[in-house]
């Protein structure tokens, strides 16, 4: 005879699976991250051996992960209010929020760790830097303090090139500092234009986003003069030793899709956005997404032309 | 007979995962450091 003597003590406890685990660190915001270090590690004037290259992009992606979950287990109340997050792993009860907290720090010491082994005591600082500024500047000071939250904080996403570049080079440069400026310009007008048809989410939880505070009007006024700010950026990227022709025509053509996208963006009323059902915002955010990817994209294809034919003519004027 | 309980099941799960990521670590210190020892490598009197 089976006898069956089920344990309830279990049901009542997180029981993570290790796909969980997964989505803790975010993984889509890691892509980015691992995409965009990717280019600066190939763009960077260094030969670095592929399982150098390799180590330092893991140790890089796991710290972004690390940060995504302290940023996890800080939300978690938030989280599960707004309908975009709910279903992350702490508020729907995958895991537990002591749990993310240990892997958070025990990421960040081991990636951060492993990197100064791996590369060189800079780019693990860098590393260290962008964790603590994701974790603790962004998440629990910033985020539910000011509008300009997401500007500042948008410095976090834009370190991983810089990374990449001091852990091939042991040095910073001029190219990853505009690497840099080119996401952390690109970061408010990308993510205003999701918070524009995502206003509901913010208020209900109380998160001063800029549409929620200073109204929509100005949102669309901010998202113009940051795309201004940003679309020179890639173009004098193209003048460095990271840059080349390739970037530089893909630069302006992306260019121009996004001032056309945030242009439309910037001469709309609520009116207008509610009438569509706010299909010009989300429009921008898809060439937002587009832009960076081939920004990035074309910074790694002038780095494979520049190893494919030595001595390509080409002006370095920054 | 003893049937698992289905948190049995997602916690092998788990562990395989955590198991297999540090595996993956392991080899990944390993490759570097023959890397980093590069001529030196499995001639430890240089």
């Amino acid at each position: 005879m089976t006898q069956v003597t089920p344990d309830f003590s279990l049901a009542d406890q997180p029981e993570a699976e290790f796909r969980d685990y997964i989505t803790l660190l975010k993984p889509r915001v890691m892509r980015l991250v691992v995409f965009t270090a990717i280019a600066g590690m190939l763009a960077a004037p260094a030969a670095t051996h592929p399982v150098i290259a390799v180590a330092a992009l893991i140790c890089i992606a796991v710290g972004a992960g690390a940060s995504g979950a302290l940023n996890m287990w800080w939300d978690a109340d938030i989280d599960a209010m707004m309908e975009r997050t709910s279903a992350r792993p702490i508020p729907a009860g995958q895991v537990g929020g002591e749990e993310a907290l240990g892997i958070g720090i025990g990421l960040s010491i081991l990636s951060v760790g492993t990197l100064a082994v791996v590369a060189n005591p800079l780019a693990a600082g860098l590393l260290a830097f962008t964790i603590f500024f994701y974790a603790v500047i962004y998440s629990m000071w910033l985020k539910r303090a000011t509008p300009q939250n997401i500007v500042i904080g948008g410095a976090a996403g834009a370190f991983p090139p810089m990374i990449a570049w001091a852990a091939a080079t042991g040095e910073i440069g001029v190219a990853p500092i505009l690497m840099f400026l080119v996401i952390f310009l690109w970061t408010p007008p990308h993510f205003w234009a999701l918070a524009l048809f995502r206003t509901d989410d913010y208020t209900r939880v109380g998160v001063p986003m800029l549409p929620v505070v200073a109204g929509e009007p100005a949102t669309r006024r901010q998202i113009w003069v940051y795309t201004l700010l940003m679309v020179p950026t890639p173009v004098a990227l193209a003048f460095t030793d990271a840059g080349g022709p390739l970037l530089l025509i893909v630069g302006l053509i992306a260019n121009v899709a996004f001032l056309k996208g945030a242009w439309a963006v910037s001469r709309r009323s609520a009116e207008d956005a509610a009438a569509d059902r706010y299909r010009a915002e989300k429009k921008l955010f898809g060439v937002s997404i587009a832009y960076l990817f081939a920004i990035f994209g074309a910074v790694m294809a002038d780095a494979v032309l520049h190893a494919l034919v030595p001595g390509l003519p080409w002006p370095v004027l920054i | 007979m003893r049937r698992d309980h289905e948190l049995h099941g997602r916690r092998r799960g788990r562990n395989i995962g955590v198991l297999a990521a540090l595996i993956g670590f392991a080899v990944l210190l390993f490759l570097v450091t023959i890397v980093k020892m590069g001529g030196q490598a499995g001639n430890p009197w240089g």
